[in-house]
């Protein structure tokens, strides 16, 4: 290659987006359509990519939220350190800079024959899907949780309301109160999470109700994420706020009574807050790629994240069964993977064989202190799996140093999703 | 914007490794009769993204033939060269040909995107390559102290990270 090339190619660089090359015809074709559904960390991404790296591709980004709320950092609201307006995000840039036409409507139905997804008001023919609907709740496994106990044992797993209205709960509670906070097996959204979610509120009943306790019960035999650092945010900071319960599955809730019942007992407490087991969005069943032995995650090509079982349907992020961690970062790095694939195959070319996704996950263990852990995924043809690289690990120590990093992590994949 | 595009242009003129004898000049104005496609021979029209009031809009732009089967082989993105001088030129069609893409992609999520950063953490962006280079290699061999980036420097290898370097050294900060 020489330079004058390279020059060439930096100068297109500049300011230019030099894309849609003429292997297909242009002039007076039709423009590539991309639906996607689900505008959060995967789908927004997606879009966004597909537009930056193919503006000669259509795309429709539907979600049936106008504004995102992050789950990430969504633990300090609890703890009363962020507001929920810190936490939320527009889809204005995808709109204005990058020309998405981001439709704010519920899908009714997803014809994967047609090729056309309907909403409420109206219909959306594709070339290609990109399924990002992220988690349902299967509230049905644990009885008693029905519609009615819902509205006071909250699960506040899906950021915005719900997050504030356990603020509330725990905010007004009785000092000398106990909470108790219930997990599922593992898989589910975010592996860190509740454990994090466990040292905030602490930290703030620390602050505020120092009488009161929490208690939490896990459905899985040990602490599933972060182990030692969490272990260590209880003992030497929350030691008389924090008791921690493995192998407690909670099978039963009595919203009236306020208990949480575990196969070995009943826990009578202030404020119950469940954690359910989770599935992939009602939307992947609608397009009829919930299809693992459960029907409970969606499997697809690690290369093009194109759903095994329906052609042209892409599924990403936590709806994904995989071996990742159902992470935002995640859900982020899915969506470049996705969209390389999907504006290479739309251009009939090979996308990336070999694609590489990472996480990095942070958790906040008190107002000024957090913890990671990171991992880079890597694509082994041979194997057909995501096989993680050497040298992930978690944090050394709690450390001031990571609180700064967290918010700047929040700061900078918000942005590279939504700006 | 049109003013960018003009100046892309002058420098695809400019360039001399874009001229070769199977090229016609580029034609300069547009004709007011019957037009000759001879007069275009050499040249494609490609579409490039102009971003106009903060819209992205499709405009087409006539370049030689020559450079777009250059760019299309190694260079699909939005953003710069993924390859550096000593690494032969993808042929078309390659599937590696977007690997780099996706592999710098992976940096974006806390450097920004195209690595223009947006929170406290550093722009990769316009970064020295061999600075990006040896920084990398410093986090992989443990010399430069990090609370994350060893684990992330450890998981690509040295050929990736000269991809990394040369797109992030492209992009203008």
């Amino acid at each position: 290659m020489t330079m004058q090339r390279r020059d060439f190619l930096k100068a297109s660089a500049a300011g230019l987006a030099v894309a849609g090359f003429p292997l297909r015809a242009r002039a007076g074709a039709t423009k590539a359509k991309v639906v996607i559904v689900g505008a959060g960390f995967g789908g927004a991404t997606a879009a966004k990519y597909i537009r930056m790296w193919d503006p000669a591709i259509e795309v429709t980004l539907i979600d049936r939220e106008p504004r995102f709320v992050s789950c990430p950092l969504s633990n300090l609201v609890l703890a009363g350190l962020k507001t929920l307006d810190d936490i939320t995000k527009t889809y204005d840039a995808l709109k204005t800079k990058y020309g998405v036409n981001v439709v704010v409507d519920s899908v009714t139905a997803i014809d994967t024959d047609k090729r056309v997804v309907k909403t409420e008001n109206g219909s959306f023919p594709y070339d290609r899907l990109v399924l990002s609907p992220g988690i349902d709740f299967r509230f049905d496994q644990i009885e008693g949780y029905d519609a009615k106990a819902q509205q006071t044992i909250l699960h506040a797993w899906k950021a915005g309301e719900q997050t504030l209205k356990l603020r509330q709960q725990v905010e007004s509670m009785r000092d000398g109160g106990l909470i108790v906070i219930g997990m599922p097996l593992a898989p589910y959204r975010c592996p860190p999470g509740p454990y994090e979610r466990v040292c905030l509120i602490a930290n703030y009943l620390k602050r505020a109700k120092p009488k009161s306790k929490i208690i939490m019960l896990d459905a899985n035999p040990d602490v599933a994420s972060k182990k030692p650092l969490f272990m260590k945010a209880w003992n030497t900071l929350y030691p008389d706020w924090v008791e921690y319960r493995p192998n407690s599955k909670v099978v039963k809730v009595d919203a009236d009574g306020m208990i949480a019942s575990t196969e070995f007992e009943d826990l009578k407490a202030d404020v119950i807050n469940i954690i359910p087991p989770q599935r992939a969005g009602q939307v992947a069943e609608l397009a009829g790629v919930r299809t693992d032995s459960n029907g409970v995650w969606c499997p697809a090509s690690f290369v093009t994240y194109e759903s095994l079982a329906k052609p042209n349907v892409h599924v990403i992020g936590d709806a994904l069964l995989s071996n990742f961690p159902k992470s935002g970062h995640m859900a982020n790095n899915m969506g470049k993977v996705c969209a390389n694939a999907v504006v290479e195959l739309l251009n009939g070319r090979q996308p990336d064989p070999v694609p590489v996704v990472s996480n990095t996950c942070y958790s906040a263990v008190s107002e000024d202190r957090a913890i990671h852990i990171a991992t880079v995924f890597r694509y082994n043809a041979e194997k057909n799996e995501m096989t993680a690289q050497p040298g992930g690990g978690i944090s050394s120590d709690l450390s001031e140093e990571e609180a700064v990093y967290a918010e700047a992590w929040a700061e900078g994949i918000w942005s590279d999703t939504f700006l | 914007m049109i003013r960018t595009t003009a100046m892309l242009a002058t420098l695809l003129l400019a360039s001399p490794a874009l001229s070769n004898p199977g090229t016609a000049p580029m034609p300069t104005r547009m004709p007011s009769g019957p037009v000759s496609l001879d007069a275009f021979k050499g040249w494609v029209a490609v579409p490039v993204a102009v971003m106009i009031n903060g819209q992205i809009t499709t405009q087409w732009m006539l370049v030689p033939a020559q450079a777009v089967a250059g760019v299309a082989a190694n260079v699909p993105t939005a953003a710069p060269p993924a390859f550096e001088a000593a690494t032969p030129a993808t042929p078309a069609g390659n599937p590696s040909a977007t690997h780099g893409r996706v592999i710098a992609a992976t940096c974006a999520a806390c450097h920004g995107t195209n690595g223009i950063s947006h929170s406290p953490n550093p722009s990769l962006a316009g970064l020295d390559q061999a600075y990006f280079i040896k920084q990398m290699k410093a986090f992989k061999d443990g010399s430069r102290h990090a609370t994350v980036m060893h684990q992330h420097a450890k998981a690509y290898t040295d050929d990736e990270i000269e991809q990394m370097a040369a797109i992030f050294a492209a992009v203008k900060p």
